[in-house]
C-alpha cells in the first residue's frame, strides 16, 4: 500500500484520471500558497483603487471604471487566488460579492488549517492500516466477551468455559447459562443444560448433606449451614421457582433455630435471613428482619445491615413518600460487606482467555 | 488366555510378546462365524436401547451365525447377562481394558514387586528393535495420523504393558507427549492420565482376532478401534453402526469428568496470582483428541458406516467420516395389527388403546373395547432413570403442567443404575407435593406400556434415534420429545415425503420446563390433535421406522461383507 499523506483544506484532493491524489493537487496548484495570498492582496488593491476612483473622481465615467477594476480583482481571485479549484472559486465569490474586504476574507480562510477542515477523500483510495501490535491481536483473541466465547469458540473452549461457569455459580453465571440453553446452537444449549444440572445436583447433594448434620447434631454452625445453602441457592438462581417457596420456608426455620441456640449472633443471622428475604423478593420482610437486629449490631455487621436496608428500602418502595409495594424488582447488588465476592462474570468479560494448542 | 497373561506382565512378569487368543465365555471360538459384533460395554450386560437393538439384530438374522465380543471395564463391573444368548450366537468373548483393583501390598510382598518392576524395566530396555506400537501412539498424538500403516503398527502387539509401564523409551515418548501436547499441565497428571490413555489399548489389542466372515462393531472407541486392527490383520471386512457419535458423547463426559483435576495457572501479569479465567483443560484436550482419533481409525478402516439418521451423518462427516461409506439406517420396531385406527370422535379413545393392554404380543387393536377417554391425561416417561435422560426436567414440566391440567404421570424404566439421581428424582416429587400424580413404576415389558399411556415424552440431554419413540408411534402415541438426536426428524419427518406425513408430536427445547409442560397442556387439551399426531406416527412408522426394514438393509450389508 501506498503510503498516502494527510489531507487537509490546504492540500485537497480533486480526483485526476491520472489517479495519484498528489499528482494531481500538483498540477491543479501551479503558483503555490504565497502566490494566492498575493493575487488576493492585488485584487484588494485593485478594489480599493476603484473606490478611491469613485470618491476622487465626477461623472458617470468613475462608475465604469470602478466597475472594471472589480472585475478584474474578481478575474484574478479566480484565477489565482487559491490552491485547489474550489479555493479559486471561493475567493472568487467574497472578492465578488464583498469588494474591499472579500479578498482579505478568502485569504484569511484559506489560511486556516487543522480545525474544521473537509478533506477531499478519493474513494478509490484505501486508508491506511495501521499493523496490529501482538499485544493488541493477544487482546483480540483473549478478550472475547464470554458470550460471544460460547458462541464462536471451538468445543474445547465452550466446555472450559462452560466448567468455569459451573464451578462458580453465582447469580451471574447462572443467568449466564440459561441464556446459553436457549442459544440456537444445538450442542451449547445441550452444554448448558449438563452444566446447570450439575449446578443443581451439586446442590441437592449439598443441601442434603447440611440437612443430615443438623439432624445428626443441631447447633447453630449446622442450622447456618442449611439455611445459607438455600439462601445463595435462591440467590444465584439455581432453585425452580416453584421450590423456592418451600425452600424459603425451610431456611427460615433454619435461621430461627440458629438464632435459638446462638442468640449472640443475631446480627450475622440477620443479614443471612435479610439477604434471602431479598432474594424471595419479600423486602417488606428483610426490613423488618434488619430494624430489629441493626440497633444491637456492630462493626462490619451493622455496615452490612445498612446496606442491606437501604436495598430492601428500594426494593419494596419503602421510600418516606411511598408505601411498600409487591412490584419489588430487587436485583442484589455485587460486592456488599462480609458477603463480597468477586463476580465471575465481571473478571469473565475481560478474560475469557483462549487455551493455547 | 489374554487376561490372565496381561495381569501376569502387569506384576512384572516376563513379557508377553506374542498374541493371546480372544478369551471366550461361553463356546470357545467356532469356525463359520458369520459377524463377529464388538459391542462396548453394552450388550448383553447392561440393559437399554443399543443392547435391545443389538439383541434385535442378532435375532433378526437367523440365517447367520454371530459371535459378540463384549469390551468391558473391568472384571465384575457387570453383573449377569441381562439378555438370553440367542442360538445363533456362537461365542460370547470379553475383553477388559482395565484389571481389577490390586491387593494392598505389605512389606515383602512390595519389595517383590519393586524387584519385579527392576527386571521388567532392565528387559524392556534390553529390547533391540522398537516398538512399532509405540510408533503409532507416537504418531496418534504427536502427528494425529490416521493411516492404514498405524492401524498395522497397532496390531503388531508389540509392546507389553510392562514395557508401556516401566520402559524408558516409553517414558521418553511420555516425557515429549506431554512437552508438545500440555506443557501447561503437571508432568505427573500427563503421566498417570497417558498410561491410563494406553493401557487399555495394549489390553485389547494383544487379542487374537475373533474368527468371522465379517466384523460389526457397535460404536467407534475401542470397539472401533479392536474391529480395525482385527480387519486389517485378518482382511476381512469391518462395518461401523454409530447410534450416538461415540466422540461427541465422550466429550460430553469429560466435560463433567471428575477424576480430571483441573489446575489454574495464573495469568501473565494477572496481579492477584489468581485467576477465574477459563482455560481449555490440557487433560480434558488430549482425551478428547485421543477419542476422536479413535473414532477416526475406526471410520477409516471400516467398509461401511451406518448412521440412524441424518443429523448423525453430518455429525460423522464432520469428524471426518467419509461421506460415501456412511448409510443411514433407522431403527426400526415390529407392527401388529391394524396399522391406523379409524377416526374418531373426540372423547373416544381409538380402539385397543384403553385398558385392554398393548398391540403388542399377538394382540391386535381391533380387539379391545371402545372406553371413555380417561379423565386424566396418562403421561408416560420411559426410559433408564438416569442424568442423561434428565428425569428432572420431566418432573419439573409435569409439576408445571399439572397446575393447569390433570395428569398421571409414569416413570418408566430401570431404576438401579444411578441410585442417587433416582433418589433426587423421587426427592423432588416430594418435594413438590406430587407423589400422587407422578408416579415410578420400574422396569415393564413394552406390551406392557404403551397401551396404558395417552402421551410418551422423552426429555433427555442425548439421544441417538430412540426406540421408545418407535414402540409410542407403533402404539399410535404422539411424542413430545427434546430436541436431540434425531428426535426433531423422528416427529417433523426426515424427507419430503415423511414430512407430508404431519408432525407426530412436539418438539421442546432441551432442559425446558415451560416448554415440556407447554406441549403436555396443549395435548390434554386439544384430544383431537392429539390423535391425529398418533396417527400420523403410526403411519411414520409404517413407512419408514419398521423392523423388517431396517433387518433387510444389515442383511443386504452383511451379505456383501460377508461375501467380499
Amino acid at each position: 500500500m501506498t503510503p498516502q499523506p494527510p489531507l487537509s483544506s490546504t492540500a485537497a484532493l480533486p480526483v485526476s484520471p491520472a489517479g495519484g491524489a498528489g499528482s494531481a493537487t500538483a498540477a491543479a496548484a501551479p503558483f503555490g500558497a504565497n502566490f494566492a495570498d498575493g493575487a488576493l492582496a492585488a485584487a484588494t488593491l485593485l478594489d480599493a483603487a476603484g473606490l478611491s476612483w469613485i470618491g476622487s473622481h465626477a461623472g458617470s465615467g468613475r462608475l465604469l471604471w470602478a466597475a472594471a477594476a472589480h472585475l478584474v480583482a474578481v478575474g484574478i481571485a479566480v484565477y489565482a487566488g487559491g490552491d485547489a479549484r474550489s479555493e479559486r472559486l471561493l475567493s472568487g465569490a467574497l472578492t465578488l460579492t464583498l469588494p474591499l474586504v472579500g479578498g482579505p476574507i478568502a485569504a484569511y480562510l484559506l489560511s486556516v488549517t487543522g480545525r474544521n477542515h473537509i478533506s477531499q477523500v478519493d474513494p478509490r483510495v484505501r486508508p491506511p492500516v495501521a499493523a496490529l501490535t501482538p499485544t493488541e491481536l493477544g487482546r483480540m483473541a483473549d478478550g472475547l466477551s464470554c458470550y460471544e466465547a460460547l458462541l464462536a469458540s471451538s468445543s474445547e473452549e465452550r466446555s472450559a468455559i462452560l466448567a468455569t461457569l459451573s464451578r462458580n455459580p453465582d447469580r451471574e453465571s447462572v443467568a449466564l447459562l440459561r441464556w446459553a440453553l436457549s442459544s440456537s446452537h444445538p450442542e451449547l444449549a445441550v452444554e448448558a443444560a449438563l452444566a446447570l444440572e450439575d449446578i443443581g445436583a451439586t446442590f441437592d447433594t449439598d443441601l442434603a448433606a447440611a440437612r443430615a448434620r443438623l439432624a445428626a447434631e443441631p447447633s447453630a454452625d449446622t442450622a447456618l449451614a442449611v439455611a445459607g445453602s438455600i439462601t445463595e441457592a435462591v440467590e444465584a438462581g439455581i432453585a425452580d421457582a416453584p421450590l423456592v417457596p418451600g425452600l424459603a420456608q425451610e431456611a427460615r426455620a433454619a435461621y430461627t433455630r440458629a438464632a435459638e441456640l446462638a442468640p449472640t449472633r443475631l446480627a450475622a443471622i440477620a443479614i443471612g435471613r435479610a439477604r434471602l428475604e431479598l432474594a424471595v423478593l419479600r423486602p417488606d420482610t428483610a426490613l423488618e428482619v434488619i430494624d430489629g437486629a441493626l440497633p444491637a449490631a456492630a462493626g462490619d455487621a451493622r455496615a452490612e445491615l445498612a446496606a442491606l436496608r437501604q436495598d430492601a428500602m428500594l426494593a419494596s418502595h419503602g421510600m418516606p413518600w411511598e408505601g411498600p409495594s409487591s412490584l419489588a424488582t430487587y436485583r442484589r447488588a455485587l460486592g456488599r460487606g462480609s458477603t463480597r465476592r468477586h463476580s465471575l462474570i465481571q473478571l469473565l468479560g475481560t478474560e475469557v482467555t483462549r487455551g493455547r494448542a | 488366555m489374554a487376561a490372565p497373561e496381561v495381569v501376569a506382565a502387569l506384576a512384572g512378569e516376563p513379557l508377553v510378546d506374542h498374541r493371546s487368543p480372544a478369551p471366550a465365555v461361553t463356546p470357545a471360538p467356532a469356525p463359520g462365524v458369520d459377524v463377529c459384533l464388538l459391542v462396548e460395554g453394552t450388550y448383553p450386560y447392561v440393559p437399554g436401547g443399543v443392547s435391545s437393538w443389538v439383541h434385535d439384530i442378532i435375532l433378526g438374522h437367523p440365517e447367520r451365525r454371530f459371535s459378540v465380543v463384549n469390551i468391558g471395564s473391568h472384571p465384575g463391573a457387570y453383573g449377569e447377562p441381562r439378555f438370553q444368548m440367542p442360538k445363533n450366537v456362537i461365542a460370547l468373548h470379553r475383553l477388559f481394558c482395565q484389571d481389577g483393583l490390586p491387593a494392598a501390598l505389605d512389606g515383602p510382598a512390595r519389595n517383590e514387586l519393586a524387584e519385579q518392576i527392576r527386571g521388567a524395566r532392565a528387559r524392556a530396555d534390553a529390547r533391540t528393535t522398537p516398538s512399532r506400537m509405540l510408533s503409532a501412539f507416537r504418531r496418534m498424538h504427536l502427528d494425529e495420523e490416521v493411516s492404514s500403516e498405524l492401524i498395522d503398527d497397532l496390531g503388531s502387539a508389540d509392546l507389553s504393558i510392562s514395557e508401556l509401564l516401566h520402559g524408558r523409551a516409553a517414558f521418553e515418548l511420555f516425557s515429549e507427549m506431554a512437552e508438545r501436547l500440555a506443557p501447561e499441565a503437571p508432568f505427573l497428571d500427563l503421566f498417570w492420565h497417558f498410561r491410563a490413555m494406553h493401557v487399555p489399548m495394549l489390553r485389547v489389542l494383544a487379542t487374537d482376532p475373533a474368527p468371522a466372515a465379517c466384523y460389526h462393531a457397535v460404536s467407534t472407541g475401542y470397539a472401533g478401534l479392536v474391529g480395525a486392527v482385527w480387519s486389517r490383520l485378518t482382511g476381512r471386512p469391518l462395518m461401523i453402526t454409530e447410534h450416538g457419535i461415540y466422540s461427541r458423547e465422550r466429550d460430553m463426559e469429560l466435560a463433567r469428568a471428575d477424576w480430571i483435576q483441573d489446575h489454574h495457572p495464573s495469568l501473565p501479569g494477572d496481579g492477584a496470582g489468581t485467576t477465574w479465567a477459563p482455560r481449555v483443560s490440557p487433560l480434558r484436550r488430549v482425551w478428547s483428541r485421543f477419542f476422536r482419533t479413535l473414532s477416526r481409525i475406526g471410520y477409516l478402516q471400516a467398509r461401511r458406516l451406518v448412521t440412524l439418521s441424518e443429523v448423525n451423518r453430518r455429525k460423522q462427516m464432520a469428524d471426518g467420516a467419509p461421506a460415501d461409506k456412511i448409510e443411514i439406517v433407522p431403527n426400526g420396531v415390529v407392527l401388529r395389527g391394524s396399522p391406523i385406527s379409524a377416526d374418531g370422535v373426540d372423547g373416544v379413545v381409538t380402539a385397543g388403546r384403553g385398558a385392554t393392554g398393548s398391540p403388542g404380543d399377538g394382540q391386535s387393536w381391533d380387539e379391545g373395547v371402545i372406553p371413555i377417554r380417561p379423565a386424566k391425561l396418562r403421561v408416560g416417561f420411559v426410559g433408564r432413570v438416569v442424568p442423561i435422560k434428565d428425569v428432572v426436567t420431566f418432573i419439573k414440566a409435569c409439576d408445571l403442567a399439572l397446575r393447569t391440567v390433570d395428569m398421571d404421570v409414569r416413570i418408566i424404566g430401570p431404576v438401579e443404575e444411578d441410585p442417587g439421581y433416582v433418589a433426587r428424582c423421587q426427592s423432588l416429587v416430594d418435594r413438590l407435593g406430587r407423589h400422587d400424580q407422578i408416579r415410578f413404576l420400574g422396569p415393564k415389558k413394552p406390551a406392557e406400556i404403551y397401551g396404558d399411556l395417552d402421551v410418551v415424552a422423552l426429555t433427555s440431554f442425548s439421544e441417538g434415534q430412540p426406540l421408545v419413540m418407535l414402540e409410542a408411534y407403533a402404539a399410535e402415541l404422539p411424542v413430545i420429545a427434546s430436541d436431540v438426536g434425531a428426535c426433531r426428524e423422528m416427529i417433523e419427518g426426515r424427507t419430503e415425503e415423511d414430512r407430508a406425513l404431519g408432525p407426530s408430536g412436539i418438539v421442546c427445547p432441551v432442559a425446558s420446563p415451560k416448554h415440556t409442560a407447554a406441549a403436555l397442556i396443549a395435548m390434554a387439551q386439544d384430544t383431537r390433535a392429539r390423535r391425529r399426531m398418533g396417527r400420523a406416527g403410526r403411519r411414520r412408522v409404517t413407512a419408514f421406522y419398521q423392523r423388517r426394514t431396517m433387518l433387510a438393509s444389515y442383511r443386504a450389508l452383511y451379505a456383501a461383507l460377508v461375501t467380499s
